[in-house]
């Protein structure tokens, strides 16, 4: 079956009503959550895990890519309107669209940020379509060592990339992964890390872990430091369009920033982050009025929104054909295949195209309904800021209850709620990171079982994580990862001291 | 950027938690490896080889960690919408939330899931500036009430409405 039959099919499976219906209610449930403060799409997935245990994965998927979608356009409107960015993706828009706002053309920000991010999360989407397809092919011959050796990959550039500090993503990882190898050893059914405690022995949800980290952490955080200056709304009058000049200076960056954002997102610890601020770095480098950028430049809303959204379906590359997330959102993903019984990967595609098929279509679908919902609606939107802070986030904590409370109706996961979420809290206070937790969470235990079945393949041997070409490359780009920044880190060292006077 | 900043003598956020915390955890994880096989036959390395592994190496983070701050590192709170990080840490909000987020471990178990969530939703609304608690109490208690439905509808088990009333 060609590229373009299997896509076909999944339009077929994407078009079934309830299947438009369910790619609805994710686009505009993730355009909510992506206006609002406390929430995002990695905890609205978390929190929608145990309602959807009971409908068709295709449908559960469907309205989770959804969400991971509409996140990116919410958050702009935000960033652009309030000055607060949604979503880490949206930080940068928040620079130049903030200040084209205030100068009274809040309208073209809201379009090229919509409009531009419709087109690179098509560009994104096509490129997703053929890219999987042939990686998943690639993978075929992946072995223990090879998934091993991705997974180290994926927990040093965690570490390395996201956050202020490496050591601090390093212990975010650590804490990740000591989480992860509690529970019964699966081999040799040893309790590990259980105190003791009958709950524990099945391990720590990653729902609870989840929960705790991004809502609770949160919850706790923001009463804990509570901005007393009210939220200034700037208001846009007439119709969200733009101009010709509009047009014409923001079509290079969306693609651009397509071009940026696609392959950062394929990357292991790609997420949004990065392809958005080389996105805008570029775009003032390449801009024939850079003295506009700080005082509201369009190519500055443009290239970035359009790179966010491009990184988010370069995400889905790695986590549909090799089963490794390299975002927050991704990984609670993976979790809900697991959840399935699934196991992402390259047999996914063959085993089960109805589902991988037909999320890859509803992602083109779903950006045409977000264009809409967002484009002519953008003001309907921002009146869920209405909702008061004190009802806003105590109904989080409601949800937040819902979640771990509906697994098991037992107060030793509310309790662990409670107290993991202290844990999110002293991250917050400390700037650790929380995403390389999360990965370290969930890829902990592919790390831990690949490894034996490597070390048992090659029957103690620890050459054999090496012998293939492709596990020791991947093995040296995560070393490199690690090093870099060490190198860099002692060469200023030597220059500060070499260019200090003597005496 | 929040990363490595200098201390300043009047404002000491914290410092030794970090490095203190980590240590604690990567002892924590040293002591449960010990009883727990490192080696298996066949498979090469064992339950306790993990274990051990991320216990040594978060024992040589929060070394790293308190070197830092010994040089004077201080380790600033991240910056986070809603919330205002040049602030000093209000003791009342954060207690008042917590409340909000330890009492129900007791209270959904004994007094339902509606009445346990609206008196969580009454304290964060609390911790968030409202000054009306009794209304809160009631809003919270329509709230959970309608979640309560809603996700029992949706298969989600939530227990009983009110466990002492029997439905």
């Amino acid at each position: 079956m060609s590229i373009f039959d299997a896509l076909m099919h999944g339009f077929g499976v994407a078009m079934q009503p309830m299947n438009l219906l369910w790619a609805l209610v994710g686009c505009a449930l993730g355009t909510a959550i992506g206006v609002l403060p406390g929430i995002g799409p990695a905890l609205t997935i978390t929190l929608l895990l145990p309602v959807t245990v009971s409908m068709s994965p295709t449908a559960a998927f469907i309205i989770f890519a959804g969400v991971f979608y509409g996140a990116m356009y919410g958050g702009s409107t935000t960033s652009i309107l309030i000055n607060t960015p949604g979503e880490s993706g949206s930080m940068i828009t928040a620079l130049e669209g903030n200040k084209m706002a205030k100068n009274g053309r809040g309208a073209a920000a809201l379009a090229t940020a919509a409009i531009g991010s419709f087109v690179a999360g098509t560009i994104g989407t096509v490129l997703l379509t053929v890219a999987a397809p042939t990686i998943s092919e690639i993978a075929f011959v992946f072995g223990p060592a090879e998934y091993f050796a991705l997974a180290v990959l994926a927990f040093t550039s965690v570490s390395v990339v996201l956050g202020t500090s490496i050591l601090r993503g390093l212990v975010s990882l650590f804490f990740g992964l000591a989480l992860a190898v509690m529970g019964t050893d699966y081999q040799a059914g040893l309790p590990r890390l259980t105190f003791g405690v009958p709950e524990l022995s099945d391990g720590i949800g990653i729902t609870i872990v989840l929960v705790a980290m991004f809502a609770v952490g949160e919850i706790l955080f923001v009463a804990s430091r509570l901005s007393q200056d009210p939220q200034k709304l700037i208001e846009v009058n007439g119709p969200i369009a733009m101009s010709r000049e509009d047009w014409q200076r923001s079509w290079k960056p969306w693609l651009r920033g397509a071009a940026l954002g696609f392959p950062i997102g394929v990357m292991p610890a790609g997420g949004s982050e990065i392809p958005t601020l080389l996105s805008y770095t570029l775009e003032r480098r390449l801009s024939k009025k850079p003295e506009e950028f700080g005082h509201g430049a369009i190519e500055g809303v443009a290239g970035p929104e359009a790179a966010n959204n491009a990184a988010v379906a370069g995400v889905m590359v790695p986590l549909l054909t090799l089963g490794l997330p390299t975002s927050a959102t991704a990984a609670v993903m993976l979790a809900a295949f697991q959840n399935y019984g699934l196991q992402p990967g390259p047999t996914l595609f063959t085993s089960n195209p109805e589902l991988v098929w037909g999320v890859i279509a509803s992602l083109y679908i779903g950006n045409l309904m977000l264009l809409v919902l967002n484009l002519p609606m953008a003001r309907v939107w921002v009146k869920l800021l209405a909702i008061p802070k004190p009802h806003l986030y105590a109904g989080i904590l409601i949800f937040s209850l819902v979640g771990v409370w509906g697994i098991s109706q037992s107060w030793v996961e509310l309790l662990a709620l409670g107290l993991l979420g202290l844990v999110g809290y002293g991250f917050r206070c400390c700037s650790v990171p929380i995403a390389p937790a999360l990965i370290g969470l969930i890829l902990g235990p592919m790390a831990e079982l690949q490894l034996r079945r490597a070390l048992a393949i090659g029957q103690g041997d620890p050459l054999t994580l090496v012998a293939s070409p492709i596990a020791a490359g991947l093995l040296v780009v995560a070393a490199l990862l690690l090093l870099i920044p060490l190198i860099r880190f002692v060469q200023t060292r030597r220059l500060e001291t070499s260019t200090l006077p003597a005496g | 950027m929040t990363s490595v900043v200098k201390s300043s003598p009047t404002r000491r956020p914290s410092r030794w938690g970090l490095p203190a915390g980590v240590l604690i955890l990567g002892a924590v994880l040293l002591h449960e490896a010990t009883d727990l096989p490192l080696a298996q036959a066949y498979a090469g390395i064992g339950p306790g080889f993990f274990v051990l592994a991320i216990g040594l190496i978060l024992t040589a983070l929060g070394l790293a960690l308190g070197y830092q701050v010994m040089k004077g590192t201080t380790f600033e709170p991240e910056e986070t919408e809603g919330a205002d990080v040049s602030r000093p840490m209000s003791w009342t909000g954060f207690l008042t939330a917590a409340a909000g987020v330890f009492l129900p471990v007791a209270l959904v178990g004994y007094a339902g899931f509606p009445i346990g969530g609206a008196v969580a939703y009454a304290l964060v609304t609390r911790a968030y500036g409202s000054k009306r608690p009794l209304v809160d109490v009631v809003i919270g208690f329509v709230v959970t009430s309608i979640t309560w439905f809603a996700f029992t509808k949706l298969g989600v088990q939530l227990g009983a409405f009110f466990p002492p009333g029997g439905f």
